[in-house]
């Protein structure tokens, strides 16, 4: 499983996970290169993990958003997860998971497929299943044993 | 009167409806219908969520009427008010699938929990019906228990 500060870490080949992303980077990665030639006093692998990961959150949130909006009526979450924003997110791999949890954390949602789909776990028991605050409880729980949530 | 819900329910427009819940992802309209708002019912094969026991984990209008049938309910014909009946209808969309249930309540008029969002009671069952839903194809009756308001005493599915 590819952890958040191994994506973080990878080179700096301008490898996006879609065309959003690219569109969304480029302006930041226009800065890093100007900080540079200006002789800007940061570190430049931290500055471009920084921008990965605001990038990830951004595209994250905006999803997140798009979803919530769409598909708020639907009664029922096989309809949900289907939706492309949701399966956009799905498609972000483990490292959705650190802002999954956060959202998770700040508000229950109807995560639970996706992150069953990312991690191939399920924390559940069976006495909690429909209970959406309590399956949110165990798998915030499951990412605190693994790190992913303080 | 809520713009949004009636961009999405062109239905409610016009109608005397009243939103009787705020939104939360707690419950769906299944759950609702059943007179549970303490658990998402959905039949996921994963087996992520409540689904009754021994009531096929399938996306049917039969597995759906029999997961009703689990806590009492019987087939019906329509949506006809009877006093002492509790009904609930199941809408599908047009290839079948089940969409939405709404349950009557005492005074003849519909409470429906709107997927993630609010509840909202409608004097008409059509009042939901559309391209959001579909339509109510299935519907189930059962004796009502003592209940004086479908919105403070929720039998216990």
């Amino acid at each position: 499983m590819m952890t958040v500060s191994a994506l973080q870490s990878r080179p700096s080949a301008d490898v996006y996970l879609s065309d959003e992303s690219a569109r969304l980077t480029d302006p930041i990665r226009r800065l890093i290169r100007v900080g540079r030639e200006r002789g800007a006093p940061t570190s430049l692998t931290e500055s471009e993990s920084t921008s990965w990961s605001a990038v990830l959150a951004q595209r994250f949130y905006s999803l997140a958003e798009a979803w919530r909006r769409e598909c708020a009526h639907l009664s029922s979450v096989r309809e949900t997860v289907l939706h492309p924003a949701y399966q956009q997110i799905v498609g972000m791999g483990p490292a959705a998971l650190p802002l999954i949890f956060m959202d998770l954390n700040r508000e229950p949602n109807h995560w639970f497929w996706a992150l069953r789909a990312i991690t191939g776990e399920d924390p559940v028991p069976h006495e909690h299943r429909g209970s959406v605050k309590l399956m949110a409880q165990d798998w915030l729980h499951w990412a605190r044993m693994r790190g992913f949530v303080s | 009167m809520n713009g949004d819900l009636e961009r999405l329910f062109p239905g409610l427009r016009g109608a005397l409806y009243a939103v009787t819940s705020p939104a939360q992802a707690d419950y769906n309209c299944i759950a609702w219908a059943a007179g549970d708002d303490s658990r998402w019912w959905e039949p996921d094969p994963l087996g992520l969520y409540f689904w009754p026991e021994a009531v096929p984990r399938q996306y049917t209008l039969q597995a759906y009427a029999e997961a009703f049938r689990r806590i009492g309910f019987e087939l019906c014909e329509n949506a006809a008010f009877e006093a002492g009946w509790e009904r609930v209808a199941i809408f599908a969309d047009a290839d079948g699938r089940p969409t939405h249930a709404v349950r009557q309540l005492p005074d003849g008029t519909w409470t429906s929990k709107l997927g993630q969002r609010e509840d909202i009671q409608h004097p008409e069952i059509e009042h939901v019906s559309g391209t959001a839903y579909g339509r109510p194809v299935r519907f189930l009756r059962r004796r009502r228990a003592g209940l004086a308001d479908g919105k403070n005493q929720e039998e216990t599915p």
